[in-house]
């Protein structure tokens, strides 16, 4: 099997599902094309099974490689293309895909995306078919994951007034938090930062930027930040009926894996 | 009556107005999709955020807050009341708003929920309110979800003030009959609580008519909360009131609250009710809500629903001769009745089978709940269930039974259909359906249901809609709202 290598992130994606379909980048010659342009025959490859598997990927010895190299305009070049197809909600949806944690989500991808060239916008309710539900179950995930941690991310107040809040996800959602949350509090500074990926975003009221984080980040609180935290456990503590426990309850919409970084628990 | 006062602590003020107000289940925050504005802060979700869990497993979306459990009146369930030998507290507005700032900004709430004991007054106790309000909303530019309690006896301008500055009001029945409203809250009356429901009725009714600019008042509509199981009402009586509040007055919600016991009254239950009574009629709410049934085909007035299975799968079984359904050919109003298929399900298989003819493998990938709906559907003409015998289906479904892969399996069927009268008598006895029946008594919807072959060979070979046959020939009987309550 023919297996085009992408890099570990979206552009790269976006250019090998730009190889697999147009052929391009030696899918057919097994030679890596640096420049990105096709320069090969779909139909020429239709009986050729492929698939695109991440840099990451473990390799074997029985498959044959080859690398999809990234560029912008490549990429742009796809998304303009799934726009148009498929509509915006769908290249939402297939971009929010590519957030997930799962490691195969390239293959899901590039299955439904196969599912929609052959059959149009009728693939979007074919939901008894596997790549739509595997699709379907991606996407879920990424969202709900993000809706969680919408409610469950705290941010302390530092000294300085800045607000940080800091979180570990399943799924890369960095960006989704963070539109939500310069929505929420646009005229208040913040970092947010998702210390399992090492990426941080700043928000200081007016520009939005995302840096990489290399070693663990140091804070200073304010004096009153831990007034309000312990307010808030007693208050998590007093609202709960006693007569009514059920952790078992509270463990299937808190899971324990999120609890870490909220200060009631 | 124990009056700390000034002695108290900030932290034992809202330790005490904290225990006051979480018995109050309404505290969602969806419904409200309000933008983001240059210079405020907050902005709210339409479906809410749950910022929390509690160890009673609720969410934590808003804080819980009363102004003051300082309570002029007595109602006997409520742990505010006058005569309780409670330490009393209040916050002032600028506490308040100091409070909701600081935990906002933390992103620990989505907003505020605040509600109140009667002090002095109700108008006193509204004028408080909208105080906290106006300096929430126009001194801190909080642009977050405030769900606000209408206090039940305070004039129309006042809740009419509140409103502009709430996006969910909502005024507490709690009681669900005129009757248990005298006995156990007697110093409130019926148009004390039917009056301001009426008025935020209207107030919501009137945004369709606001222009895009203006500011809608309460955008999120107005709830209301049911107190289970402190008085005798049964679970038919607040359905029924239930559905005439979203009918006549719009309701967004209707909460249930099973009863806990803190005061000791002789005339109230000494035990709180079966937690699944909670369950069943939440359950029952949603199916009036988003499945198209109605209060008087779920259960009789003046019953409980049953406590094995699900209202849904209740109804079915009563209703066994209008199933199965074939899944590839029933109409969406009949998919929404079958057990296991929720609201997302039906849509999809309506999608789905536009493409492909849907079997019992499809509806695996489509996670639809098979070990409910099995008994009620045929896909592709094939069937699994165990066919019309409701006793059988409900003990299957309740006691885990091993499932009969087809009608001619093993004569095992036989056993239990012997041993089947005394297990359900026995059941029902306890679950107070009485007589050994498992649904509204004799004669009831199963009664004269036609074979299972019959039934599929008219659902496959395109016959009459049963669902519509059904809706034609049962008789409603409705009861108007002012004689429920």
């Amino acid at each position: 099997m023919k297996k085009i290598v992408c890099a570990d992130n979206y552009v790269g994606f976006l250019c090998a599902v730009h190889a697999y379909f147009t052929g391009g980048n030696g899918t057919n010659s097994g030679h890596e094309n640096e420049s990105g342009t096709p320069n090969g025959n779909t139909r020429a490859l239709a009986n050729v099974e492929k698939t695109i598997v991440n840099e990451k990927h473990d390799r074997n010895f029985l498959d044959e490689y080859v690398f999809a190299p990234e560029d912008v305009e490549t990429a742009r070049t796809v998304r303009r293309g799934l726009e148009n197809k498929g509509g915006k909600e769908f290249y939402c949806d297939f971009a929010d895909g590519y957030r997930s944690g799962n490691p195969n989500k390239e293959e899901i991808l590039l299955n439904y995306l196969k599912l929609f060239t052959k059959h149009g916008r009728a693939a979007f309710s074919m939901y008894d078919r596997a790549e739509v539900v595997a699709f379907g179950d991606i996407v879920r995930k990424v969202r709900g994951e993000a809706h969680l941690l919408c409610g469950f991310v705290r941010f302390m107040e530092t000294a300085s007034g800045v607000y940080y809040g800091f979180f570990s996800a399943d799924n890369d959602i960095l960006e989704i938090l963070t539109r939500d949350f310069v929505h929420r509090f646009n005229a208040q500074s913040f970092v947010l930062h998702d210390y399992k990926r090492q990426k941080i975003a700043v928000w200081d009221g007016q520009s939005l930027e995302y840096l990489p984080v290399e070693s663990g980040v140091e804070i200073e609180l304010s004096d009153c930040e831990r007034v309000f935290q312990s307010i808030w456990k007693q208050y998590h503590k007093n609202v709960s009926i006693k007569e009514r426990a059920n952790p078992r309850l509270q463990r299937q919409f808190c899971p324990k894996k999120y609890r870490h970084f909220m200060h009631e628990f | 009556m124990v009056n700390i006062g000034e002695t108290q602590t900030l932290e034992e003020r809202i330790k005490i107005l904290t225990e006051g107000a979480k018995y109050d289940v309404s505290c969602s925050s969806s419904n409200s999709a309000r933008v983001a504005q240059k210079g405020q802060l907050g902005a709210c979700h339409i479906a809410g955020v749950c910022h929390s869990f509690t160890a009673d497993g609720r969410c934590i979306s808003l804080i819980k807050l009363l102004m003051t459990n300082k309570c002029e009146f007595d109602c006997l369930y409520c742990v505010n009341r006058r005569s309780n030998d409670t330490p009393r507290a209040s916050l002032t507005p600028r506490e308040v708003c100091e409070l909701i700032m600081g935990f906002y900004r933390r992103n620990y709430i989505e907003g505020l929920f605040l509600s109140s004991a009667v002090e002095k007054s109700p108008d006193h106790t509204m004028q408080l309110i909208i105080q906290t309000l106006t300096m929430l909303r126009k001194e801190y530019k909080f642009n977050g979800y405030i769900h606000i309690k209408a206090i039940p006896g305070a004039s129309a301008h006042l809740i009419d003030l509140a409103a502009t500055f709430a996006d969910r009001m909502s005024v507490n029945i709690e009681l669900p009959s005129e009757t248990s409203l005298k006995l156990l809250a007697p110093q409130k009356k019926k148009e004390m609580l039917v009056s301001p429901m009426r008025q935020l009725s209207g107030v919501a009714l009137s945004n369709a008519h606001t222009p895009r600019r203006l500011v809608k008042k309460i955008p999120a509509g107005q709830t209301t909360q049911m107190i289970i199981g402190a008085s005798p009402d049964a679970d038919g009586q607040i359905i029924r009131l239930t559905e005439a509040l979203y009918r006549k007055f719009g309701l967004k919600r209707v909460y249930y609250s099973a009863y806990t016991p803190v005061n000791n009254d002789s005339r109230l239950p000494a035990l709180p009710p079966d937690l699944r009574r909670e369950n069943r009629l939440y359950q029952a709410d949603w199916l009036l809500r988003f499945y198209g049934f109605d209060a008087d085909e779920l259960v009789p007035a003046d019953r409980n629903f049953a406590l094995d299975v699900d209202p849904k799968c209740d109804w079915a079984l009563r209703n066994i001769d209008l199933f199965p359904v074939e899944i590839n050919t029933a109409s969406y109003d009949m998919l929404l009745r079958v057990p296991g298929i929720g609201v997302r399900n039906a849509f999809r298989i309506m999608q789905a089978r536009k493409h492909s003819v849907l079997t019992f493998d499809s509806l695996k990938k489509m996670r639809v709940a098979l070990t409910r709906a099995l008994f009620f559907v045929t896909a592709a003409g094939e069937y699994r269930g165990i066919g019309d015998k409701p006793d059988l289906i409900r003990l299957r479904l309740t006691d885990k039974l091993p499932l009969l892969q087809n009608n001619n399996a093993p004569r095992q069927l036989s056993i239990f259909d012997n041993d089947i009268a005394s297990v359900l008598s026995e059941r029902n006895e306890r679950n107070g359906l009485g007589d050994g029946k498992t649904g509204f008594g004799a004669g009831g919807y199963g009664a004269g249901a036609p074979s299972l072959s019959e039934f599929s060979e008219a659902a496959l070979g395109g016959g009459d809609n049963p669902l519509l046959e059904y809706k034609a020939d049962k008789a409603r009987q409705s009861e108007s709202f002012e004689t429920l309550f």
